[in-house]
């Protein structure tokens, strides 16, 4: 490296840094929202969330494998009103309020045991807040709709065809299970 | 008058499903014609640009997008306006228009219309529709009946490919059909117990233009056989059911004699006050806002039924100040629709030990029974009924559940299945009333000069007895199949969801009291013909669009048989 090189460098470097501490800072989400505000933690709190509902297995994909966090996201931001984005911002603060009261610990640090055990109050509506309830709700919803809706589980699981053809059968027998 | 590039030997306004009909009859005739299209060219399967894609590839998995849904309340409330087939429908703040009175004006302006979403259903009129009028004291008398139609009827359903069964049933006239798709067990086991305990009720399989089997003029179409996908508002590349894309147009092109103007608005119908006739088209050019005129001896206004009333309604001359052939002041008026507010679904808990295999497009349909051979009710007219009774996989719900025990649930295809789920809509005929009616709005103008339609339409009382009865009727029906769980329901829809808007310019014998005579020629401008819903004078209950087709085919032969003679 030559000397201009190298100063070059040095102011480069320097500009870069006077920039670098508000991006580490400012822990942004990795997709892009036109609505809603998420910060990174709790993109990263939303895909641990659906993937405790939706679990990859020794089978079958999972929500993560599906980024189905991603998909809940992209619903809330392009399909809810403001009123309800508003709701689900909340609820999520709440909702990892109500992890925190619980296990003195985000849902990102908990435990396997700890989230289930989370969900399972959140299922049976116990000492809950109601947006936080909401917010789980709507995280679940979708996370199933991402699910039975994937290419694996419609190709695989429900043996879906786009061209099912034209050999309607209007009554045949069910086979025993 | 314009030079030869803009003249042509007929006029055809509107590509939809009565104008791609009117297109095809000149075209194979030999006249050099001229379709006129408002909106953009839609070419077959090129221009679907959703109809291959799986559902995991829509980002919204369907659903239409907040911002899209709230901006254009009236569209959205469309069955068939979701993610896959939004851009064949006319947004609301597209083109606004006013509404004295709620009515729900459903629109697509393409090449092809409506045609591309349509629902598909085609069952004939009979002559207890024809002479409904007359017979009940309503409207005016049609100027012709079935025997009319019948051949026409014939013509349009060999080409378009309709399926069904004869059945025999003397109110809703056989045709010329492709096989049949199965009624399912419970299809069939309502059919058996309605027959039994109603002698004049019948449970039939709802006719629909699809391609079942191919003809050699389906092959010859480039069309194939249906493959039940059941994405037809995508537009089909198959070419499994009719629409004015793959069938009507293409055929017209073929011959050499179509030319096709799209981004064409319509401003009005020129007429010659020394001729006493028709002369040509006034057109605005949708982007560049340019006038043009367009030159022929006979023109069809086949816009769709309400912007063929406001062509007319523009169209205006010393001779007709108040629109073309409007002498009667009744253009716009005896404005109807269907009644498709009322709804019942049940569930069904026996032949549990059967299902169904497979896909199919259609259901079974129940003819008007009631005041067919008099008048029965304390409400004149009735109405047909959808039947549908399919059965679903199992699975159920994942409440209350998550993780592996949700996943297990969500992949256990060996659960039972449920129950059989039934369900019925009402179509019922309205009466066309005078205080039912469109019309230009005093103020307010489109971005192409164009005054906007005001509607007027509502329910009546009549409507109100008609919704009543087929809850009653079909809650004792439902429950003599052993149905349980029944519910009726009212939507309360506004008028024009049911997309069968129809009338304004009515057909009749006399001048003073319709606009149209019985080749659907004005009676005082008769190189105008109407062919689309507008022209209609009753609704009757039967879905419109395959009576459009047929009265399209038969009135376009009739005008070149009047050409030949130089009768127009």
């Amino acid at each position: 490296m030559n000397r201009r090189t190298a100063i070059r460098n040095v102011v480069i470097i320097s500009a870069g840094a006077r920039l670098i501490p508000s991006c580490v800072h400012e822990d942004k989400s990795t997709i892009a929202l036109k609505n809603i505000s998420v910060t990174g933690s709790q993109e990263q709190m939303l895909a641990e969330l659906t993937e405790t509902i939706i679990p990859k297995t020794k089978n079958f994909i999972g929500a993560k494998d599906l980024k189905a966090h991603e998909f809940v996201l992209t619903m809330v931001d392009d399909c809810a009103s403001p009123e309800d984005q508003q709701k689900f911002t909340e609820g999520m603060k709440l909702f990892e309020e109500a992890c925190k009261k619980k296990w003195n610990s985000s849902f990102v640090k908990c435990s396997a045991q700890q989230r289930n055990e989370l969900l399972q109050s959140m299922e049976k509506k116990q000492d809950i807040p109601e947006d936080a309830l909401k917010f789980y709700g709507t995280v679940k919803r979708y996370t199933v709709q991402s699910f039975t809706s994937s290419k694996d589980y419609m190709t695989d699981i429900r043996k879906y065809k786009m061209v099912p053809g034209p050999n309607f059968k209007g009554c045949v027998p069910v086979k025993n299970a | 008058m314009g030079d030869n590039k803009n003249t042509f030997d007929a006029i055809v306004i509107g590509s939809g499903m009565s104008g791609g009909w009117a297109a095809k009859e000149f075209c194979e005739k030999g006249l050099k014609t001229l379709l006129l299209e408002r909106g953009r060219d839609v070419k077959h399967i090129k221009d679907y640009p959703t109809t291959s894609m799986l559902p995991w590839e829509f980002k919204h998995r369907g659903q239409v997008p907040y911002e899209i849904a709230k901006d254009n309340p009236v569209i959205s409330r469309c069955y068939a306006f979701k993610e896959d087939a939004m851009h064949f429908f006319v947004k609301d703040n597209e083109h606004p228009y006013v509404q004295e009175k709620p009515f729900d004006w459903i629109r697509g302006y393409q090449v092809g219309g409506k045609s591309i979403m349509w629902a598909r259903q085609t069952q004939r009129w009979s002559d207890f529709d024809f002479e409904g009028p007359a017979r009940d004291g309503f409207a005016v008398d049609w100027p012709i009946r079935y025997k009319d139609l019948a051949p026409w009827y014939s013509y349009v359903e060999k080409f378009a490919g309709i399926s069904g069964n004869k059945d025999g049933v003397e109110t809703l006239p056989d045709g010329e059909f492709l096989p049949a798709w199965d009624l399912t067990c419970v299809e069939n086991h309502f059919k058996d117990i309605v027959s039994k305990n109603y002698k004049d009720r019948h449970v039939i399989y709802a006719r629909c233009a699809h391609i079942t089997k191919p003809e050699p003029i389906h092959i010859e179409q480039g069309r194939a056989q249906c493959q039940a996908r059941n994405l037809c508002q995508r537009g089909c590349p198959f070419g499994g059911y009719f629409n004015a894309n793959s069938t009507t147009i293409p055929w017209a092109q073929k011959t050499g004699n179509l030319t096709m103007r799209t981004h064409a608005v319509v401003h009005s119908i020129i007429y010659d006050e020394v001729k006493g006739k028709a002369t040509g088209v006034r057109i605005i050019d949708a982007i560049t806002k340019e006038a043009t005129e367009y030159f022929a001896p006979v023109i069809f206004v086949n816009a769709g039924a309400i912007n063929t009333n406001l062509i007319l309604l523009n169209s205006t001359s010393k001779r007709f100040p108040n629109g073309l052939g409007n002498d009667s002041g009744l253009l716009g008026k005896y404005f109807a629709f269907h009644n498709y507010r009322a709804r019942i679904t049940a569930k069904y808990e026996g032949m549990l030990d059967s299902k169904t295999e497979g896909s199919r497009a259609t259901g079974a349909y129940i003819p008007r029974f009631r005041n067919v051979h008099k008048q029965e009710t304390d409400f004149l007219r009735g109405y047909a009924t959808t039947f549908n009774a399919n059965r679903f996989g199992g699975g159920g719900s994942g409440q209350g559940l998550f993780g592996e025990e949700l996943k297990n649930k969500l992949m256990d295809t060996s659960a039972p299945m449920g129950p059989w789920n039934v369900g019925s809509t009402c179509m019922g005929e309205t009466i066309p009333k005078e205080t039912n009616y469109v019309k230009l709005d005093k103020d307010k103008k489109d971005e192409w000069g164009m005054p906007l339609i005001n509607f007027s339409v509502a329910y009546d009382d009549n409507d109100e007895k008609m919704i009543k009865d087929f809850m009653e009727q079909y809650t004792e029906m439902y429950e003599k199949a052993g149905f349980t769980d029944i519910k009726a329901s009212d939507s309360k829809q506004a008028p024009g969801l049911d997309i069968h808007e129809m009338g304004g310019v009515r057909m009749g014998h006399d001048p003073k009291t319709s606009l149209l005579n019985g080749w659907h020629q004005l009676h005082e401008c008769p190189n105008v013909f109407v062919t689309d819903g507008a022209c209609m004078t009753s609704t009757s209950t039967q879905n419109p669009s395959l009576t459009y087709m047929a009265m399209t085919a038969r009135a376009a032969n009739h005008a070149v048989e009047l050409l030949k003679k130089n009768e127009l």
